[in-house]
């Protein structure tokens, strides 16, 4: 069997508003493997977007555990959560989230520079990740003088700067048009074939289940249904009509 | 497992290793790179500082300035015309000074009396009796002022003395009145003159001296002026770590631990609190010193004003527009540090 990256058991998570509690997550078992593609999908207020929180370390279940690379997220102090957000998880948002006041290069860096590289080193490594994204043209431009869909490629470099076992994508072409949506998803296959770097989504971009190795679909805090991409070929036309 | 026979690092042991604290220089860097490009908006902050640093530094210079006018220990204040010249035109002059005084006024001669002169301190008779003077010379500038010019400058005896330090302050408008009046027909040459005089150094603690140099309303507004710029900045870190949740959720997410994101606001607000005080201090010594020129004329200021007592003021200044700024940062300082990560994750806005 391969090895699990990300593993959560019976996690549920309730949110306290006033005096009504809201179940977010009712329970979800999930185990996602090294070097897998996964998409997370589900309709808005399905728990998706915290469930994906959950696995990236950013939130804690109320019951449950969150294990990311067979470690209890809830057992961490301070300086291991900041420590496994740093080297074991790459980050990639919907609203691409560059710092404005640094230049791609200098994003890229960023983590590195926290996770205690040289700037030497850290500036190589950089400008090997921004080549390897296709913006090895544009080191030492500012996020304005970019693209949404160059800046999500500099976002992609950031994620990868310290070789992460995860990468985490929320909507990653949320923000971006259909063929720009496409080539990131492309982008993002291609670090998961070569790096082996775990992919997880969230997302509604239909685009993305091509690429993806699993589906998992959430639906009212709970994993509906899991699906693999080999069924989902057979299925196509059925899965358009789910997402009605 | 680790292979047998490799050399297994602690965190790849634990797992989980702990993050590392950044150096100050790291921080540095980025503190001043978001500063550049939120220049003009900076800019309004340190304009509310530079306004009242400017306030605080010439309330100050003013004080100092005075202080360094007045005489120790006679305390003694007299408008000085070019007596020799005036005596040839038919004025009389035996009239205006006291004997030993109506000599040309040499700094040799200055510098005797004030060795003669070693009086102790002001007993609280003297002070009651400074401020009975001090109505009196209110009066007696007041009736100066009513007066024809040429009798003004003939009757140097009725000219008020003024004992205290704080009494040249008191009067300065209508000395300057008085002043303005004699330039106007032609009374050029009217100093205002202080002797013999030595400014005391300042040997008390440094917050007392600076308060001891203001009166109640200077500290009044002093305060007020400071109020207004810890506010200033305040409000404006606070808006700062407000607009950049994201870019804080961000770092936090690419492993900023909060003690980075701290030092970052630190560094920013005291950037700011720095260059402001700085140029709030040149502006405020600068229009002090105009402002003393155009009442005492620039001969007697700049023979008498003791800078060591300016540049007391400046430290004194810059350290409290540091601790203003560096304390208005703490709370938006914090706030921005306990941002929970998953801030970057929102959408709107």
């Amino acid at each position: 069997m391969e090895n699990s990256i990300v593993r959560t058991r019976d996690v549920k998570r309730v949110y306290k508003m006033g005096d009504t509690e809201v179940h977010a997550l009712r329970g979800i078992n999930l185990e996602i493997y090294t070097g897998e593609y996964i998409s997370i999908m589900g309709p808005s207020g399905s728990g998706k977007t915290t469930l994906f929180n959950m696995i990236g370390g950013l939130d804690k279940p109320t019951e449950g555990k969150v294990y990311i690379d067979e470690v209890d997220v809830a057992q961490l102090d301070a300086y291991e959560l900041a420590w496994l957000r740093c080297r074991k998880i790459g980050y990639i948002f919907q609203t691409f989230n560059i710092i404005p006041v640094m230049t791609a290069l200098e994003n890229v860096t960023l983590p590195m520079t926290f996770a205690g590289l040289t700037s030497d080193e850290a500036r190589e490594k950089g400008a090997m990740l921004l080549d390897k994204v296709g913006l090895g043209d544009r080191l030492n431009h500012k996020p304005f003088e970019l693209s949404g869909g160059q800046q999500q490629r500099v976002a992609i470099a950031r994620a990868m700067a310290n070789s992460p076992a995860v990468i985490l994508a929320d909507e990653p072409t949320g923000n971006l048009d259909l063929n720009t949506g496409s080539e990131i998803i492309d982008l993002l296959k291609e670090m998961n074939d070569t790096s082996k770097v775990t992919v997880i989504t969230a997302t509604h971009d239909m685009k993305m289940l091509s690429a993806s190795d699993r589906i998992v679909w959430i639906r009212d805090g709970r994993v509906d249904r899991i699906e693999k991409r080999s069924d989902l070929e057979i299925e196509e036309g059925k899965i358009g009509g789910v997402t009605e | 497992m680790p292979e047998e026979g490799r050399i297994v690092d602690e965190t790849e042991m634990r797992k989980v290793g702990k993050q590392i604290k950044l150096p100050w220089s790291k921080a540095v860097e980025i503190a001043v790179k978001s500063m550049k490009i939120r220049f003009g908006r900076s800019l309004v902050t340190t304009a509310s500082i530079v306004l009242a640093i400017a306030f605080l530094m010439s309330i100050l210079t003013s004080t100092t300035l005075i202080t360094s006018l007045k005489t120790e220990p006679i305390r003694q204040v007299i408008l000085h015309r070019e007596i020799h010249e005036k005596a040839q035109q038919g004025f009389d002059v035996s009239l205006a000074f006291p004997e030993d005084l109506a000599l040309e006024p040499t700094r040799e001669r200055v510098q005797e009396l004030d060795k003669a002169v070693k009086a102790p301190k002001i007993s609280a008779l003297d002070k009651r009796l400074g401020q009975a003077e001090l109505a009196v010379a209110k009066l007696e500038l007041d009736v100066l002022l009513q007066s024809e010019p040429s009798r003004i400058a003939q009757d140097k005896a009725k000219w008020p003395i003024l004992r205290t330090k704080a009494d040249l302050v008191r009067v300065e408008g209508k000395w300057q009145l008085l002043w303005r009046k004699l330039q106007k027909e032609g009374y050029t040459d009217v100093e205002l003159e202080i002797r013999p005089g030595t400014p005391t150094p300042p040997r008390m603690g440094f917050v007392n001296m600076l308060l001891k140099q203001m009166d109640a309303r200077d500290r009044w507004l002093a305060l007020l002026a400071s109020l207004v710029c810890f506010v200033g900045i305040w409000n404006a870190m606070l808006m700062s770590v407000h607009e950049r949740f994201r870019e804080i959720g961000t770092m936090k997410c690419l492993g900023a631990l909060e003690s980075f994101i701290v030092k970052l606001y630190f560094l920013e607000s005291s950037f700011i609190g720095m260059a402001g005080t700085l140029m709030g201090i040149l502006i405020g010594f600068l229009l002090s010193m105009v402002r003393a020129v155009s009442a005492f004329g620039i001969g007697s200021v700049f023979e008498n004003y003791d800078f060591s007592g300016a540049l007391f003021s400046a430290i004194g200044t810059l350290l409290i527009g540091s601790l203003l700024s560096v304390g208005a940062a703490i709370f938006p300082a914090r706030s921005a540090a306990k941002m929970d990560p998953v801030v970057a994750m929102r959408v709107d806005e």
